[in-house]
């Protein structure tokens, strides 16, 4: 590339131009990679869980059981992803007022349902070989200081049964106040007592996106109307609801932000290209009379542009690219915040299309100008 | 070259547009140079001489006539083919001697073997011998800002000859040059002409210039005739 130093010296000749026009570039392309990855990852979530997750209930009360068998019916209707029923045990420890919340889980697939219940690998493990395991909240662990190991023994109010549980695990997550136990405990030790085997609390699960909660809901709902165990579909959280409503106007807000990003990049580096293009006119003029072919000319001037704009590209998309990929690896609303390799490249593209669009209009006018009249203004 | 001219122009027009009114500069010129001249054409300002020289290098287009140089019909030509014309056969020398204020001396003088085929240390070496021959050896590293009016001249004209060109083209390159640099750029210019064989067309208002060609001729009033005995007498040395 024998006309590099040509096109670097001429780059550095207005370093303060040139300069804010990489800058200008540079924080451009972050913004539209920065913003591009967060819808991404609104759009896209790494795991499961932030999908939708709806639950299911009995359609008269909470307290009403549904019998067993709706799970595999719900698991098997068309939309849903991943079924797993959570049922609420209903237990203290020690004293009446040591109250919380206590939950029978299907062990096999409670995870895939509620991912951001996060259990270190060996304490699962150690959970799922004990049948008589529970894992506790870390808060709750806390509280009435429960070690990794402990043998707690619950008294139940609603079942003719205390279980007595080794607790495995310590979990994180938004919720921390929780205990589970195996729900195979309870359906073995409760096999005779009246009312009680067969039967779930609530059955959750996930759907693909915003669009299938309606659908879906009334789908759940229609397959046991008139059944002995009538349900009723909610989203977990009322505000979610809201919040799949947002997520269309963030779709367009954020296009609408990147495609001005983009306009502006473009009008910045336009007119500082324009203005380089200006001057240049004469210098343009004398290598033409040199002999440089037109389209080496208008080369020269083009590659100045898509230099700078090429590396103000790179480093706004090489930023995000390291701050996200540093971000710490489990946090609980974006497990894995990464810049998609797709967009990482598009972030690049766009500031070389930039480049060669606002060093393009300029070299085709250096070259597209006479040069006999070019010369008379040298 | 031989016998055949390097420049031949024939029965040459060129008027320019302004606004809605047609300027005839040129009226029907007819000229002709064979390899090894050196020519002064001399005319008062906007007589058309810079205009004329435009024309030979292809920079510019008749109205009509025909012109050919160095062998070559420029009017068929395309851009693109006429600035591999001038890439072979044209020296062009400015009267601000036009060098890239990015580049030093010798980088200017290597601008024009870009477009040779020559390796680089090909390249290197053509810039040497340049730079010898103009006298600006010991400036090679220089950047314009940092050379005088005339050594910038001089750095032109190197880059000028160093691809070894059929013509050299020069407009008024003396004309913002103090005596002293002239003497040497003129001097420097004959030298090219008498020990190279250059051939050479040279642009001037300055009779005391067009004394160092060998031959002379005066543009007015858009045609091309012999030099007014005013003229005549200070040009004569
Ligand atoms: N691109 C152009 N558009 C309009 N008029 C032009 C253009 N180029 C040259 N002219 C006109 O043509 C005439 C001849 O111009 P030219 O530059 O050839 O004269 P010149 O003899 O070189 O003058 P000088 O000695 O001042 O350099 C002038 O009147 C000039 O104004
Ligand atoms: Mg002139």
């Amino acid at each position: 590339m024998k006309y590099l130093p040509l096109i670097l010296r001429n780059l550095l000749r207005n370093k303060r131009r040139s300069g804010l026009t990489a800058f200008a570039i540079f924080v451009s392309t972050f913004l539209v990679v920065a913003l591009q990855t967060a819808l991404y990852q609104f759009e896209n979530p790494p795991s499961e869980q932030s999908r939708f997750r709806l639950v299911a209930r009995h359609a008269t009360s909470l307290q009403n059981p549904l019998p067993e068998a709706h799970v595999d019916k719900i698991r098997n209707l068309p939309g849903i992803l991943k079924t797993t029923p959570l049922t609420w045990f209903g237990a203290y420890w020690k004293d009446e007022d040591n109250w919380f919340a206590n939950f029978e889980i299907e062990s096999d697939t409670f995870w895939d349902v509620f991912p951001e219940v996060r259990l270190p690998e060996e304490e699962r493990r150690a959970f799922l070989a004990d049948p008589q395991g529970c894992f506790v909240g870390r808060d709750l662990a806390a509280k009435f200081d429960w070690k990794v190991g402990d043998r707690i023994v619950l008294t139940g109010q609603i079942y003719p049964l205390n279980p007595e549980l080794n607790v495995r695990g310590i979990y994180d997550g938004p919720d921390s106040t929780w205990l589970l136990f195996h729900r195979k405990y309870v359906e073995e030790a409760l096999k005779t007592s009246a009312g009680r085997p067969g039967r779930v609390g609530t059955i959750w699960f996930l759907v693909a996106g915003p669009e299938d909660v309606a659908p879906v809901s009334a789908r759940v709902d229609a397959a046991f109307r008139n059944s002995n165990g009538e349900t009723k579909t909610e989203t977990e959280k009322a505000f979610q609801l809201s919040f799949v409503e947002m997520m269309g106007d963030l779709r367009a807000i954020v296009r609408n932000i990147v495609a001005a990003v983009a306009l502006t990049m473009l009008l910045v580096a336009g007119n500082a290209m324009a203005m380089a293009a200006r001057e240049r006119a004469a210098e343009a003029a004398v290598l033409r009379a040199l002999g440089f072919p037109p389209a080496r000319v208008g080369f020269l001037f083009l590659s100045e542009a898509v230099l700078v704009a090429g590396i103000g590209g790179l480093l706004g998309t090489l930023l995000p690219v390291l701050l996200f990929f540093n971000s710490s690896p489990e946090p609980i609303m974006f497990p894995t915040f990464r810049v998609p390799t797709g967009i990482a490249a598009s972030g690049i593209l766009l500031a070389l299309l930039v480049g060669a669009l606002a060093g393009g209009l300029p070299a085709w006018g250096l070259v597209r100008r006479p040069i006999a009249q070019a010369l008379r203004r040298a | 070259m031989g016998t055949s001219p390097v420049v031949s122009l024939r029965h040459v027009t060129k008027s320019f547009r302004r606004d809605t009114l047609e300027v005839p500069v040129l009226r029907g010129i007819d000229l002709e140079t064979s390899g090894g001249d050196f020519v002064a054409l001399m005319g008062p300002s906007g007589s058309g001489k810079s205009t004329v020289l435009n024309l030979i290098a292809g920079i510019d287009r008749p109205t009509s006539g025909d012109i050919r140089v160095a062998g070559s019909d420029l009017a068929s030509m395309s851009e693109t083919d006429l600035a591999a014309f001038r890439s072979r056969h044209i020296g062009f020398i400015f009267q601000m001697y036009n060098l890239i204020p990015v580049l030093t001396a010798e980088e200017n003088v290597a601008l024009p073997l870009l477009l040779t085929p020559l390796s680089g240390k090909e390249r290197r070496e053509h810039v040497r011998t340049a730079l010898g021959v103009v006298g600006l050896t010991d400036r090679a590293k220089h950047f314009p800002r940092q050379l005088s009016g005339g050594q910038e001249q001089r750095a032109a004209i190197a880059r000028a000859i160093v691809t070894d060109p059929t013509l050299l083209l020069a407009d008024e390159p003396t004309g913002d040059l103090d005596a002293t640099s002239a003497t040497e750029i003129l001097e420097l210019l004959r030298r090219l002409n008498a020990e190279y064989g250059k051939t050479i067309l040279l642009v001037t208002h300055d009779p005391r210039a067009a004394g160092y060609a060998r031959t002379r001729r005066f543009l007015d009033k858009g045609v091309l005739g012999e030099m007014p005995a005013s003229y005549a007498a200070s040009a004569s040395r």
